[in-house]
């Protein structure tokens, strides 16, 4: 099972996100914004298996927290990561796939939706 | 199904018959053919076995004649020597002498005159003959001694005679004058059978036969036995005897076996007696030699018989003949039986056919018999099964077979019935089954047909580019127009105001033509609903792959939902009601946390408004949608997806969007209410409450805190009050009132456990008089000087007097009763009235009502009657309190037993 760093500002997201993922098994670790979810990736990189995060956020949104994670040149990010949002749109969907987005949900996530999705990427690292 | 008569070329029975007639008539015909073979060569051994006895018999029985005649001349000759040893007979007289001498004929020969032969001798005596007494003494006693002696002989012999040397002959041939009979030619001296005799011809001195010879006299061919007389060395005489030839041939030609023929000849190859050869014979006087004729197979015959003297019977396979041998010694003959083989087989083929007959008469007789056996026992039995399948063919299942029979074909009938009702079970099945089938599939294409022809859904069909494939149904085209090559889903479907719903289903849609690992996944994700001008539809979509499971295309099926929807959102503030409740059972402190949430959010959005911070507003508006949906309440995530379209087309646009957010959440928090206690309650169950009470009381002993504690096993008169509210709220919505607030104030106050039923209900009644009646409209408050918003006061209380009860209070600040207007309803129904007192009974009589509309919650005047019942019931009181312009007040006290409701109540009530 993944651990998996949730990065959402809204705390009813993350609340829903949390019971719904370790009703899968999965630990969960969470982020109010892009820039706790940096911090939170950049304290251990190699511990968290994947991020789902939000697109707009206050502080500091979802796509500039995956930029800053492919700039870091220290950090070395080999988790999924899953762009969960209402919004869709060319533009995100090509910043998105630069920053390494593998999948995208949009909310609300169906439980059957989302356990089926880690488990499949879970899969294809062996 | 057709029908099959029994139309039948061939019969089993007929041809099992044929078969076994032709094969028993082949045993029969081989059987005869080897009776034929059998019978053949044992009549072969028959016939030669028959033929050796014949034979034998034969040459045994014809020799007695020829030894007979050698016997006969045996005695002969004794008696003759018997004589003439003895001197004192027949020494002749001179008259023998004389008669010898003197009767001559003119050729000099003695002949005997004639006279009776039957018993005399005949003499005849030679010319020359020299009349000596001895030849005169012989010629005597012979004249003596032939007619006696042949008189015993004579039934078998024809004669008998001697002859004398000298030149005479005696002879008896009865009743004939042979001395007569001899030709003057006739030298006998010179006849064979007299030389035969003598003894230069005969030093043997035995009997000699001759051959056959004709002798003239008697014109007979004949063959004699010719016997030596010697007194001593004195040859004296012959005597013999005639065999008539004839009689030879009569013999041994005409009696034979049937079919054969006989052959008689000497040593010599003389032939005595041949059946073909008689005239031969004769003409040449006797002498006619085997070597001679041109019988080539009497001559084989001969050169055996020489060859094998012994051997009776001889095969001769060249001319398919036996031959049977006998040997008559005494002459020196054969006698040969010629026996064609022919014979034997046409005996052996007579039996043969007689076997072939009866046999062939069996075989018919077995047949006749065997199909009459055949046609009862198994042609019948058989016709009936054929009878049966055609029974069953034609769909029949009603079968006569004898299935009793303890035989194969008994157990056939019974296998086949078996099998025919399986058949017809299965058949009734399949008919079955295809009539389903066949309705199954008309339904299908009616369907199929139905759909086509009314075209509920359209049909798109989209390749993975995006691009949909030009053939769309009619009322695809109906909904979203006519279709270019080349025309994208999204670009055909979505309005292009609908930018949001645009964008996923294309981003989706490339997502999932371009990532197979998340399939599933976005196809999920494409938008199922989407708006177009009034008109609300929602998609399916389904995956097209190829074998290979690469996706080829994707259908897309479109339905318009408007009319459906409607109903659904009629449903859906109660699936959000039940949503929420469901919520709340599962777990209270989510509700609690997304209720201040939401607070939160709401402020949020009202300040947004009040700076006109869209931003603000934007993402704000986005967490309460996001929040909402994972919630459930739907209504609200809707209106939050409006606003957000709002925001990005037309800012002006959002206030009245937000009005209807803000208000909405007012509504479902509202119903929060009704199923969130207040946060300073604390839920015990009555299970936990007990155990904390036995621990008390086992600490302590502190009654009063027990009470109290017991006292909240009882029910918050508060539940009961807000229920009331809630009903308040909902009939003021329906009356239209909205100028309109409750209070209630319970006191922490539980109910006394006592007979409430119906209580409550009764209340509402107060309730629905108050705003009947009671609350004005707002332009009439206004007017009056009071709040536009008018309250209805529920209060529950305790009277802590020397009666204590319990109150309930339902109170307004309404208009008032108007007394004045009910007395005159009573005075016009003719009740009687005399002061304000009467005028509050008047108020709780049956059909009185103070305004003259009647609605479905008040005005008929039966609720205060039944309330006043009720209470009575409960052993309570009803007052009403009211002043003209300010308001109603219902008073109901309910008496309370101490003993019963416990001691804490006054503390409680304090």
């Amino acid at each position: 099972m993944a651990n998996i760093l949730v990065v959402d500002d809204s705390s009813i997201i993350r609340e829903e996100l949390r019971a719904l993922l370790e009703s899968g098994g999965h630990t969960i670790t969470e982020a109010v914004n892009g820039e706790v979810g940096f911090n939170k990736i950049k304290q251990d990189a190699e511990a968290i298996d994947c991020v789902i995060t939000d697109l707009n956020m206050p502080v500091m949104s979802g796509l500039e927290m995956l930029e800053k994670v492919n700039l870091d040149k220290d950090l070395s990010f080999k988790g999924d990561i899953i762009m969960l949002t209402t919004e869709f749109n060319s533009i995100f969907k090509k910043c998105g796939r630069n920053c390494g987005v593998k999948l995208w949900l949009s909310k609300p996530v169906q439980k059957k939706i989302l356990l089926p999705a880690i488990a499949s990427m879970r899969k294809t690292h062996g | 199904m057709s029908q099959h008569g029994i139309k039948m070329s061939g019969s089993l029975a007929k041809s099992t018959l044929v078969k076994v007639m032709i094969r028993t008539s082949i045993v029969v015909f081989a059987l005869s053919t080897i009776s034929y073979i059998h019978v053949y060569s044992v009549l072969q051994d028959g016939a030669v076995d028959s033929l050796d006895s014949y034979i034998s018999q034969r040459s045994l029985r014809d020799r007695e004649l020829f030894k007979l005649a050698e016997k006969n001349m045996e005695q002969f000759k004794h008696e003759f020597l018997r004589i003439w040893r003895d001197p004192r007979q027949f020494q002749p007289s001179e008259r023998d002498m004389r008669r010898f001498i003197e009767n001559r004929d003119e050729n000099g020969f003695y002949r005997s005159m004639d006279r009776d032969f039957e018993y005399e001798a005949s003499t005849f005596l030679d010319d020359d003959m020299q009349v000596t007494a001895d030849s005169v003494r012989k010629i005597l006693i012979l004249e003596y001694l032939v007619p006696s002696l042949h008189a015993g002989w004579r039934n078998t012999f024809v004669n008998l005679y001697g002859v004398v040397r000298e030149g005479a002959i005696v002879k008896h041939w009865p009743g004939r004058n042979y001395a007569r009979e001899i030709p003057a030619s006739m030298e006998l001296n010179e006849q064979g059978w007299v030389t035969i005799g003598y003894p230069e011809n005969n030093p043997e001195r035995v009997s000699k036969w001759t051959g056959v010879f004709y002798d003239a006299p008697p014109k007979k061919y004949m063959t004699a036995v010719e016997t030596p007389i010697y007194d001593g060395d004195q040859y004296l005489m012959n005597v013999g005897t005639d065999l008539l030839l004839d009689e030879i041939v009569k013999r041994n030609l005409n009696d034979r076996i049937t079919g054969t023929y006989n052959v008689l000849f000497q040593e010599d190859g003389t032939i005595i007696a041949h059946p073909d050869l008689l005239n031969e014979i004769k003409a040449s006087q006797g002498q006619l030699k085997i070597q001679e004729t041109d019988k080539g197979e009497l001559k084989e015959i001969f050169k055996l018989v020489l060859k094998k003297p012994d051997s009776s019977v001889i095969d001769i396979k060249k001319y398919n003949h036996f031959v049977a041998v006998g040997k008559y010694n005494e002459p020196g003959w054969y006698l040969v039986t010629i026996y064609p083989k022919s014979l034997l087989k046409d005996k052996a083929i007579g039996i043969a056919l007689i076997i072939l007959l009866i046999g062939l008469v069996s075989v018919l007789a077995e047949v006749v018999a065997m199909y009459m056996v055949v046609r009862r026992s198994v042609v019948k039995p058989v016709r009936d099964l054929m009878i049966a399948t055609e029974k069953v063919a034609a769909g029949g299942a009603n079968l006569d077979l004898d299935t009793d029979r303890n035989d194969e074909l008994g157990r056939l009938g019974e296998l086949f019935q078996h099998m025919a009702r399986t058949v017809v079970d299965h058949r009734n099945n399949l008919e079955l089954k295809v009539e389903d089938r066949t309705r199954e599939i008309a339904d299908r294409e009616n369907s199929i047909q139905l759909m086509l022809d009314n075209a509920g859904s359209g049909f798109l069909t989209v390749d993975t580019n995006g691009f949909i494939q030009p053939q769309v149904s009619e009322i695809t085209k109906r909904w979203f127009g006519g279709i270019t090559e080349k025309t994208l889903l999204w670009d055909y479907l979505i309005s292009k105001d609908d930018l949001l719903t645009k964008e996923t289903m294309q981003f989706m849609f490339e997502e999932l033509t371009t990532e197979p690992q998340f399939r599933n996944i976005y196809l999920e994700q494409l938008p199922k609903r989407f708006n177009l001008g009034t008109d609300i539809y929602s998609i399916k979509y389904k995956v097209i792959t190829d074998e290979n499971d690469n996706l080829t295309q994707v259908m897309v099926i479109v339905d318009n939902i408007t009319g459906a929807l409607k109903n659904e959102l009629a449903e859906k503030e109660q699936k959000e009601i039940m949503c929420i409740f469901n919520r709340v059972i599962a777990d209270p402190g989510l509700l609690v946390s997304f209720e201040s949430e939401m607070k939160r959010l709401i402020n949020l959005v009202t300040d947004a408004m009040n700076l006109k911070n869209y931003v603000l507003l934007g993402q704000v508006v986005h967490t309460i949608k996001g929040n909402t949906y994972t919630f459930g309440l739907d209504s609200l995530g809707d209106l939050c997806h409006q606003i957000e379209d709002e925001l990005e087309r037309n800012v002006e646009l959002v206030n009245d969007k937000v009005g209807n957010l803000i208000k909405q959440w007012h509504y479902v928090s509202k119903k929060f209410d009704l199923y969130v206690r207040p946060k300073n309650n604390i839920d015990i169950s009555p299970q936990e409450l007990n155990d904390v009470l036995q621990r008390i009381e086992s600490i302590h002993g502190d009654s009063t805190l027990i009470d109290t504690l017991s006292s909240w096993k009882r029910e918050p008169a508060a539940r009961r009050l807000d229920r009331l509210k809630a009903t308040a709220m909902s009939l003021a919505k329906r009356m239209k009132i909205d100028n309109f607030t409750v209070n209630v104030e319970s006191n922490s106050i539980r109910l006394p456990e006592l007979d409430w039923q119906g209580f409550w209900g009764e209340v509402v009644h107060l309730i629905g008089n108050a705003l009947t009646h009671g609350i004005e409209s707002d332009a009439e408050r206004l007017t009056n000087g009071k709040p536009s918003i008018a309250t209805l006061q529920l209060d529950a209380k305790w009277d802590d007097s020397e009666e204590p009860a319990i109150l309930i209070v339902v109170s307004d600040d309404g208009r008032g009763i108007d007394w004045d207007a009910l007395y005159d309803k009573a005075k016009r129904m003719g009740v009687a009235v005399s002061d304000s007192n009467d005028g509050r009974q008047l108020l709780f009589s049956h059909g009185l009502s103070s305004i003259n509309t009647v609605s479905n919650i008040a005005g008929r005047g039966f609720g205060m009657a039944s309330v006043a019942s009720c209470v009575e019931r409960l052993s309570g009181t009803i007052s009403v309190f009211s002043e003209k312009q300010k308001g109603t007040r219902f008073e109901i006290r309910i008496p309370i037993d101490p003993n019963i409701v416990g001691k804490s109540i006054e503390w409680s009530a304090a």
